[in-house]
């Protein structure tokens, strides 16, 4: 699935082909991440209009679910009463939690306070009912790789945790790569304190650009950006210098397709070095045709696996 | 209807996902929230009623976002056959003697910058619009908007180009004063 916020760079290349410094690059870019906070207030409120939908919409056409529905609000309200008092005192409720599940492909959500998410494939986020209320802090949960484009608000924090990290907006935009044991963030925008969950003084404060890792041993602030840590939602990727098997990883990652080196190759693949931009739209065969060709090495099928050896 | 608890969770999924931008996009036409509220949901309840089956196809995004422009098209038309008030309020907008609210440095560059996007000419303020906030893929813009896609790019860059201009002379002018 391609649209347009995943490669508004792409575009621009083509677009104004050697026509813009640097600097009028990074204008229209920046031009377009801030319209997209701008264009999405005012903030409706979803939760009462759905209700209000829900009530015209139903008729009595809401079938099995409604009864049911019904019955869940029944008892979702007895709950809700039993734990009023725990809730004034601004603990986190299991109650209203939504979780979007980005099963068949990467997905793009829009919460109800008008923050925007890009989930990757396979990834998991679960929010809480604090979005819809307008009330106390943003909380969710991520399991997985996320970009979030945040609707910053002083008043009501917004925080992601992961199973490592809590990771609190400052400013604007913000990814997070989580992994079994290690939780990697990256700025694009504003600024953001991330928390290791288990000894909440290990915090660091990221600004844009900055990317940061967490490990048992705590943080460690990478010195340069990765070029292709939003390829998943770019389809951009990026080599300077590359070696080759790290360039492959991320081909793999990207359009998920096993490729590997021949054994003899392994050995010596960080000698071979590759320097090559692909845009978003590229077709697989091209790029590994390109990969191909600067590398002078050969490639082969086996089974949907493509190998790379040397001729 | 076996389908119709499977259709309902979507619709509901589907309303959370896309309320607040098509109302934002409505926002954009009819420039008044309450309005835009209510072509959004009409829309909505439309579609429960009548085209459940669109809910579990890819084309939901595409037909939710051409309803609610058509609606928006329409409601102004209507209004303006009655009396001519939108689109000269719109014309005043950029207007220097409406002089931007005092306020932080952060929150007058978003008024410059909702100010340049309302200035656009109209099927380019469209593109940008649609494209920044519908998450659609350009075919699907294009579609909506009777156009090519060759002509979604161009507008979608010239539409850039437009804001950078007005917000650079902008700078300059608040700069001077």
């Amino acid at each position: 699935m391609k649209d347009i916020n995943e490669n508004i760079g792409s575009l621009l290349e083509r677009q104004f082909q050697g026509e813009l410094n640097r600097e009028e690059y990074a204008a229209l870019v920046h031009i377009w991440e801030t319209s997209f906070p701008v264009l999405n207030s005012p903030v409706f409120d979803t939760a009462a209009a759905w209700k209000k939908v829900r009530e015209n919409a139903g008729g009595g056409a809401i079938s099995g679910s409604r009864r049911i529905l019904r019955f869940a609000w029944v008892a979702a309200a007895c709950v809700l009463l039993a734990v009023a008092g725990w809730w004034y005192f601004g603990v986190q409720s299991q109650l209203g939690e939504r979780t979007i599940f980005a099963a068949d492909g990467n997905r793009i959500l829009t919460l109800p306070d008008s923050s925007t998410i890009h989930l990757r494939k396979g990834s998991k986020l679960t929010y809480s009912q604090a979005f819809s209320t307008g009330r106390g802090p943003r909380v969710a949960t991520l399991e997985g790789e996320a970009f979030f484009e945040v609707r910053h608000n002083a008043q009501r924090p917004f925080r992601i945790n992961t199973r490592q990290a809590t990771v609190e907006d400052l400013g604007t935009s913000f990814a997070i790569r989580q992994e079994d044991t290690a939780c990697q963030v990256l700025v694009t925008a504003g600024t953001v304190k991330c928390t290791a969950r288990n000894s909440p003084a290990d915090a660091i404060i990221l600004a844009a650009g900055e990317r940061a890792l967490l490990r048992a041993g705590g943080w460690t602030r990478y010195p340069g950006a990765d070029p292709n840590f939003l390829s998943w939602k770019d389809r951009t990727l990026e080599f300077d210098e590359s070696p080759l098997d790290s360039v492959l990883i991320a081909v793999q990652e990207l359009y998920g397709v096993p490729v590997t080196l021949s054994a003899d190759l392994r050995a010596k693949s960080d000698k071979i070095r590759i320097t090559a931009r692909f845009s978003a739209g590229e077709q697989l065969k091209d790029v590994l045709e390109e990969i191909r060709l600067t590398t002078g090495l050969g490639m082969q099928h086996e089974k949907d696996t493509i190998i790379f050896f040397e001729q | 209807m076996d389908l119709t608890p499977h259709h309902y969770q979507r619709f509901e999924s589907i309303f959370g996902d896309l309320y607040q931008p098509l109302c934002s996009y409505a926002f954009t036409f009819v420039q008044d929230t309450n309005m835009s509220e209510d072509i959004v949901q009409e829309v909505f309840t439309r579609i429960w009623e009548t085209r459940k089956d669109l809910l579990l196809t890819d084309n939901i995004r595409f037909y939710l976002f051409s309803a609610v422009r058509n609606n928006c098209i329409t409601h102004l038309r209507r209004l303006k056959s009655g009396r001519t008030i939108p689109w000269n309020e719109k014309e005043l907008a950029g207007n220097p003697a409406v002089a931007p609210k005092e306020g932080s440095d952060k929150g007058q560059y978003e008024q410059l910058l909702r100010e340049a996007i309302d200035l656009l000419p109209e099927k380019c303020r469209e593109v940008f619009v649609l494209s920044r906030i519908g998450h659609l893929k350009y075919k699907e813009i294009a579609d909506i908007l009777c156009i090519s896609d060759k002509t979604v790019e161009n507008q979608l860059g010239k539409a850039l180009k437009l804001i950078r201009e007005f917000l650079k002379k902008r700078d300059i002018y608040n700069r001077g004063k």
